[in-house]
């Protein structure tokens, strides 16, 4: 209990502190704003591109189209032997029929555009649909099948996916270094802050020193000050990273309705969690090391 | 039980502040420390409190040696003093209660006692009305009653004061000091440094005369000069 007590002294004057050289308050809480809320973006931009890359490696399918005399004991051992691979999460047997169905119901808006392709006749193949949840195993699939006398064409939408998980990898690598970078200029920026505020309480501290303060209790309020700035840098930039969020989804869905980049309340939650906990990590330890280098007691 | 023995102090190997000092102030003892500018009083003090360290000789408080004292157990030796600065050093930005209450939060006491303990501080030196004004909307005898609160709301065994009446009309200066007796008949050890003529003059208690670093007169009930 009295260790509460002195905590939230200490807090109060760590508050007090802030306010007293406000301005110098203002600009640090905005610089690690900013810092986290650029971190933000791009833990949320990360993590809609690693969602949609999943649902997509989901969706991934390995058209066989099957050859038009291909005897149907063929296709169904074929089957067989593709489902005996654990890889594999299903195979479905297309009729011509169910694909030009398919088709038509792809173009239903603008059937106009499908007439001249079929004509009166079904020109589609009866195929197998092989989905696996890895892409990488559906590659090698499609090279070993190509050889098959029952297989006419083989198609795999990999390039899409392909292309989409570099540009995550790009993401990451970009954001992760800028994070570090901010994270560096946010450190540095508390801790002149820090530095500046133990200049001008050079004579308070000589006088506590006097008065017998021990280590800590002179240097908790500067520590606590530091935290202070990174975690109301912290709930600043999370209220900016939410209203963002929130309207960059609506502005997603209406584009893009046909892929998910819906990132659920939990993700957003977490989300605060972590910028709170870094900005309280970096508050602190941007004002531990000024304090250390700056406060020799 | 303070103790000095031949104690010098040199600055940069040549400014002698003090010069083979030999001093004992009983538990309980009021002394005045006189002695004009330069004499020595104030590096006496800060001797006693470590904020300086003697070039010679040896300071004892309450039986322990301050030169064998680590870094680290100077903040609970000076906890047992209790200190009003020649320049005050009140918080500007605080309020005179939370000035004095720092010295209790300093001793790690917060919450309800403590603040009734600065408040029975504050009521000792008279200065309860005031509780809620910053040092500088109150006078210099105020302010100076101020400093003795912080100092003395911790019970601290030894009250020292650096000049405590400078500048003070002398019926504030009588004041000040009879508060100091007051402090003293708690039974706390007290040292004043002072070169108020009057105020030593007019209270009889012993008086140690520091000049040029050495000690010129120590008498038990003494005046600021002999005639």
């Amino acid at each position: 209990m009295a260790g509460l007590s002195y905590l939230a002294a200490m807090s109060g004057g760590a508050v007090v502190n802030a306010w007293r050289h406000r301005t110098m308050s203002v600009i640090t809480v905005l610089i690690v704003s900013l810092m986290m809320t650029t971190l933000g973006m791009f833990l949320i931009v990360e993590s809609a591109l690693s969602v949609m890359i999943a649902t997509m490696e989901e969706r991934v399918n390995l058209i066989i189209d099957l050859v038009d005399d291909a005897p149907p004991a063929d296709v169904l051992a074929l089957r067989e032997e593709l489902l005996s691979d654990d890889r594999i999460i299903s195979v479905g047997y297309i009729t011509p029929e169910e694909a030009l169905e398919r088709l038509r119901e792809h173009f239903k808006d603008e059937p106009e555009l499908l007439q001249p392709l079929i004509g009166n006749r079904n020109p589609l193949p009866a195929s197998l649909e092989v989905r696996s949840d890895d892409p990488n195993y559906l590659l090698s699939l499609s090279r070993s099948l190509a050889t098959s006398p029952l297989v006419k064409e083989i198609t795999l939408p990999k390039d899409v996916l392909e292309n989409l998980i570099r540009i995550v990898q790009v993401v990451r690598i970009v954001g992760y270094t800028l994070g570090a970078g901010l994270a560096l200029v946010a450190l540095f920026v508390i801790g002149s802050t820090i530095r500046l505020t133990v200049y001008a309480r050079r004579g308070e501290i000589e006088v506590l020193r006097l008065m017998g303060a021990s280590d800590h209790f002179i240097r908790w309020p500067f520590l606590l000050e530091g935290v202070f700035f990174g975690l109301v840098g912290a709930l600043f930039s999370s209220f900016v990273v939410g209203v963002t969020y929130i309207w960059v989804h609506e502005l997603l869905q209406q584009l893009i309705s046909f892929l998910p980049v819906s990132l659920d309340a939990t993700y957003l939650i977490r989300l605060f969690l972590i910028l709170t906990l870094f900005g309280i990590v970096i508050g602190g330890l941007g004002s531990y090391l000024s304090v250390r280098r700056f406060l020799t007691i | 039980m303070i103790v000095l023995r031949n104690v010098s102090k040199v600055y940069d190997f040549r400014v002698t502040a003090l010069d083979d000092v030999t001093l004992s102030v009983p538990r309980g003892d009021f002394v005045f420390l006189v002695g004009h500018n330069g004499a020595g009083k104030t590096t006496l003090l800060s001797l006693l409190v470590r904020s300086d360290q003697a070039s010679s000789g040896v300071v004892l408080v309450g039986g322990q040696d301050l030169a064998m004292l680590k870094e680290s157990e100077i903040p609970s030796l000076r906890r047992r003093f209790g200190i009003v600065f020649q320049d005050l050093k009140l918080f500007p930005g605080k309020t005179v209660a939370e000035n004095v209450a720092l010295a209790l939060q300093i001793q790690g006491r917060t919450g309800k006692h403590a603040r009734l303990s600065a408040a029975e501080a504050l009521a000792v030196v008279g200065l309860e009305h005031r509780a809620s004004h910053l040092p500088g909307q109150i006078s210099g005898g105020e302010q100076r009653k101020a400093a003795i609160a912080r100092a003395i709301v911790h019970e601290p065994e030894i009250f020292i004061a650096d000049e405590p009446t400078a500048s003070l009309s002398p019926e504030v200066a009588w004041e000040i000091t009879s508060l100091l007796m007051k402090i003293n008949q708690l039974g706390i050890t007290t040292i004043v440094a002072t070169h108020d003529r009057d105020v030593v003059d007019g209270f009889s208690r012993r008086v140690v005369a520091l000049d040029n670093g050495r000690i010129v007169r120590d008498v038990q009930v003494g005046r600021f000069q002999e005639n």
